[in-house]
């Protein structure tokens, strides 16, 4: 049976009672009211019955709205790799002008070394010019000249670079063509074993013609590198290929071997033809 | 707010939010689907949102998903219709005959007053708390509640309205 109506403002008291909106007193003195009220009592029973109760409900698919924390290795390697590339670039920047070198004119420099010091260099007069003066340096230069020469030409003859240049190919790429058709060629150990030629042979080094022969001897006899030295001259080649007018691209590449935490990292030069002149590995 | 962070609100809340779908929507494809926006919002605005707040989020959210849904949808549905399957899935054993009644009074009152009165009795939000959700002045939320109350009260006492 349906209790009988009760006002609206009875209603919003009984709605306060039951939200808790009242203070402790007017409770208090309600409740005495609807001890002794059957209708109200009702209606507050009624009212109290449509407070709904939390029913469980499981969300099946709550897994899938979950998201994977990012691989910290991973991204570790990734900055390891960005870090290591920006102190390459950093070190190698470029420090020297950017006239480009013909091993031709490489060869003529360093056979006759005085002649661009009393001479003052201009890029329009003397577009091949050498543009600085490590006397080291000449020395590797020419002797790398040479061997391009007798690889190219398969004597002693002179390099013309206008013939390469019309291929559109540098001069020097092709001058060491061969050396890197070598698998796993490291040009720096090439010219490491001329430089071991010229120290030996000294004062003959930029007029005396170098074999293939004598190189690889060089080469075997030479003594294993330690990091460090590896290093210098990964360092050394670097700033050769810089010095030469070539704009090295350094490659840094990581490789994770065995879960390590830290990993193996290997650095590469390339040259413009992505020829890989140089590698780093160390282990 | 982290990744941690957001996986732990998705083990606190997902339910919770899911539930809220399902009473509005009665439809469990139509509630998962308001789930998932609601969560992919949160995790788009995890920089924004913390995990404090993460909870009002979702259920604001999820709330202006439903009306999205609601104003594109066609007139509801009649109750008659409905199979089985669209009902809710809570576990039977915490049904009695008064709570299937009002399961389904429920469905008979206003959205709004159903609204409030789910994250009032559900989440127990106080009124301000159901008002930054719904966009409403806490005098409205207290009177959408009573409101409902009122309506629940009449349909649970007259048999016939269920029927």
């Amino acid at each position: 049976m349906e209790p009988s109506k009760i006002s609206e403002e009875q209603e919003w008291q009984l709605f306060e009672l039951l939200e808790g909106n009242l203070s402790e007193f007017a409770a208090a003195e309600l409740h005495r009211t609807l001890q002794h009220d059957a209708t109200l009592k009702a209606h507050y029973n009624a009212l109290a019955q449509t407070y709904l109760k939390p029913s469980i409900t499981h969300y099946p698919d709550a897994p899938s709205l979950k998201k994977q924390h990012v691989n910290r290795k991973v991204l570790f390697y990734v900055s390891f790799s960005a870090a290591a590339a920006l102190a390459i670039l950093w070190i190698f920047r470029p420090t020297v002008s950017t006239h480009i070198q013909t091993p031709h004119n490489i060869a003529t420099h360093a056979a006759n070394p005085s002649s661009d010091k009393s001479t003052p260099r201009t890029s329009e007069s003397q577009p091949w010019t050498v543009d600085h003066d490590r006397q080291e340096n000449k020395k590797g230069r020419a002797i790398l000249a040479q061997l391009s020469e007798s690889t190219q030409n398969g004597n002693l003859a002179g390099l013309k670079p206008e013939e390469h240049n019309e291929n559109g190919v540098h001069p020097l790429i092709l001058a060491t063509e061969p050396i890197r058709k070598v698998k796993n060629v490291n040009d720096s150990s090439f010219r490491r074993g001329t430089e071991i030629l010229a120290t030996q042979n000294n004062a003959n080094t930029s007029n005396k013609p170098i074999t293939h022969e004598e190189i690889q001897t060089a080469i075997a006899q030479r003594t294993p590198k330690t990091k460090k030295e590896l290093l210098k001259s990964f360092y050394q080649d670097a700033r050769r290929m810089v010095e030469n007018g070539h704009l090295p691209h350094i490659n840094v590449k990581t490789v994770n071997k065995d879960q390590d935490w830290i990993p193996e990292f290997q650095v590469g030069l390339t040259l413009e033809n992505n020829v890989i002149l140089t590698s780093f590995n160390p282990e | 707010m982290t990744v941690s962070e957001y996986n732990k609100c998705v083990d606190l809340h997902s339910s919770a939010v899911f539930r809220f779908a399902l009473k509005q929507l009665r439809n469990p494809d139509d509630a998962k689907e308001i789930v998932q926006i609601t969560f992919e919002k949160l995790w788009m605005k995890r920089n924004t949102v913390n995990i404090d707040t993460a909870k009002s989020y979702l259920f604001t959210t999820a709330y202006h998903s439903m009306v999205d849904t609601w104003r594109g949808q066609k007139p509801t549905e009649d109750i008659d219709n409905l199979s089985p399957a669209k009902h809710p899935t809570t576990e039977a054993s915490a049904y009695t005959g008064l709570m299937e009644s009002l399961e389904k009074a429920l469905e008979e009152i206003s959205q709004i007053q159903r609204t409030v009165i789910l994250l009032r009795d559900y989440e127990g939000y106080s009124y301000s708390e159901i008002g930054e959700i719904t966009g409403l002045n806490e005098a409205q939320v207290k009177v959408n509640i009573f409101r409902g109350r009122q309506a629940l009260k009449e349909i649970i006492g007259n048999p016939n309205n269920l029927i």
